[in-house]
């Protein structure tokens, strides 16, 4: 009798193991809200990111992105750097990342190119500090997410129906030499 | 040639384009929504109260909602909120998929500053989900510890104000203006903290604001009577709000001395009333309004919606979608001659 409790004690346990060792590392909270800084309402970035915030539910896992009309690359830069009510995410130009200062460039990381506008690069930005009550490794298992939802075939098609000229791309040259450090998830 | 082929291209896309908005606008809400990602407008920026009530909201929401849509949040701070009302009133599409968080001074800024470009008594309210009520705070070593005290105080209460069209500068003008109050507003503060902080090293001695703000900003300074209420507006009295002897304090509303002054008061508290309103443009087939009106009823009813908001510490005082339009068109119909009047209590032109 007591071998049987045993035996279906340790069964139990191996299972407990087992289905413990198949969830990913680090399993992303439910829906984590993100922000992203855009541009101004009237313009194609804003357009992008509202196609990128609707894709992010539709295609995206734990993760939901939200579209925010700024003044620009310098505001995206101002507000990813804030201390208060940042942002996460943001587009800029490599002009806007040349003007930034030493301690902006500290706080962000790079991601991706993801197109060009009037002839100039426009460059995906991250905020390298986790929202509050956020740990490292969530923070950046959604913004790995991210990065894989604007690669996706559907995504892509989605966000390119709002701006043609979205094309994802690594842009790793460009932050280089910004001075810019790329974020893990980057596009390589 | 090519002229003729371009017109019948253009009136082939304008028939099918037609021809999809209708069968758009014909489907039952449950058939609309269950396809559709609902964005939700705001006219301010991510961090703050607009953001906190609708991530909240909108969550719970979206639960009631025929179909069970998805949502998304979409910021576009600019000139107080009316960038975002223009664009939700004349550009975003009439199908019931955007809707909007809207600013409350909308309805004031529509009939004190003119010129602009959207018409609060036309919007479909969705509902509101808390009020705005303004509540008059006073330094305690003012030795003001009501109403009646501030109206017989010789020293004049300086209160601390942002800027000119903001509720902190617009009540204490108008007591001191319409209501005889001696009061003098300082304006020019960043903002809230700034006031608060200005309120404790004594370069002012009073601030108007909005109760949920003094309770998540300012709690410590209420709980050790630091701070005493001698007044709140709003169309309704909130009875929670005590003065400096333990009594409710009065509405600003019901100290108007006759016909005129209290429209004129009805149309400053109008900001309070209106408060943390839900919306959708004007021209958004009628029975999709009638199934977000009701869904948002039965949020507001909701009990994980009500835990969700008290562990965040929002204030949940609901108002229909019936309510929150009749208001908008009082509001909205105050008479020419007494919203001069008004303008010219605040120096405006």
């Amino acid at each position: 009798m007591k071998s049987k409790l045993i035996k279906s004690l340790a069964a139990l346990a191996a299972i407990v193991v087992i289905s413990a060792a198949g969830q990913p590392q680090h399993a992303i909270a439910a829906d984590m809200e993100l922000v992203i800084g855009t541009g101004n309402i009237k313009g194609k970035l804003f357009a992008a990111g509202n196609a990128i915030s609707i894709a992010s539910v539709i295609h995206g896992k734990g993760v939901k992105v939200y579209n925010y009309g700024t003044k620009g690359g310098k505001d995206n830069i101002k507000r990813i750097s804030k201390k208060k009510r940042a942002i996460n995410f943001g587009f800029v130009t490599s002009k806007d990342l040349g003007k930034a200062k030493k301690k902006q460039i500290k706080a962000i990381r790079g991601l991706m190119a993801v197109g060009k506008v009037k002839g100039s690069d426009v460059l995906l930005i991250v905020r390298n500090k986790a929202p509050k009550k956020v740990s490292k490794a969530d923070y950046a298992s959604a913004v790995a997410e991210v990065v894989k939802m604007l690669k996706s075939k559907k995504a892509m098609a989605r966000i390119k129906k709002a701006w043609g000229g979205y094309s994802p791309a690594s842009g790793a040259a460009a932050f280089k030499k910004a001075g810019v450090k790329l974020h893990k998830a980057a596009i390589m | 040639m090519r002229k003729q082929i371009g017109l019948a291209g253009g009136l082939a896309a304008a028939l099918s384009f037609g021809a999809t908005a209708s069968i758009a606008a014909d489907k039952s809400p449950a058939e609309f929504y269950k396809d559709n990602v609902v964005t939700i407008i705001l006219g301010a920026g991510p961090g703050g109260g607009y953001d906190l009530y609708a991530r909240t909201v909108m969550k719970h929401l979206v639960k009631h909602i025929p179909g069970k849509p998805n949502y998304i949040l979409q910021f576009m701070p600019g000139g107080g909120g009316q960038k975002a009302a223009a664009y939700v009133y004349n550009v975003a599409p009439k199908d019931g998929a955007r809707m909007a968080k809207l600013s409350n001074m909308l309805p004031a800024f529509q009939l004190l500053r003119g010129n602009v470009k959207y018409d609060v008594s036309k919007m479909n309210y969705i509902g509101r989900a808390a009020s705005m009520q303004y509540v008059t705070m006073v330094w305690h070593t003012t030795g003001v510890k009501s109403l009646a005290d501030a109206q017989k105080a010789k020293k004049p209460i300086i209160f601390g104000a942002s800027g000119v069209s903001q509720s902190n500068y617009i009540v204490p003008t108008v007591m001191g203006k319409l209501l005889g109050l001696n009061v003098k507003v300082v304006a020019g503060y960043p903002g809230t903290a700034a006031i608060n902080k200005a309120l404790e090293q004594g370069e002012v001695t009073g601030r108007a604001g909005a109760w949920s703000s003094w309770i998540s900003r300012a709690g410590r300074l209420i709980d050790s009577g630091q701070v005493v209420a001698i007044a709140q507006s709003g169309l309704e009295k909130s009875g929670d709000i005590k003065n400096g002897y333990g009594q409710p304090t009065p509405l600003l509303l019901d100290m108007a001395k006759n016909d005129d002054e209290r429209a004129i008061l009805k149309l400053f508290a109008s900001d309070a009333a209106v408060g943390r309103n839900f919306s959708v443009p004007p021209g958004v087939p009628k029975a999709r309004v009638k199934a977000l009106c009701r869904a948002f009823d039965a949020t507001m009813a909701d009990k994980a919606f009500l835990a969700e908001a008290k562990s965040r510490k929002l204030l949940v005082e609901p108002k229909t979608c019936e309510w929150l339009t009749k208001t908008a068109a009082e509001v909205v119909a105050t008479p020419k001659p007494l919203v001069k009047k008004a303008k010219a209590l605040l120096g405006w032109k």
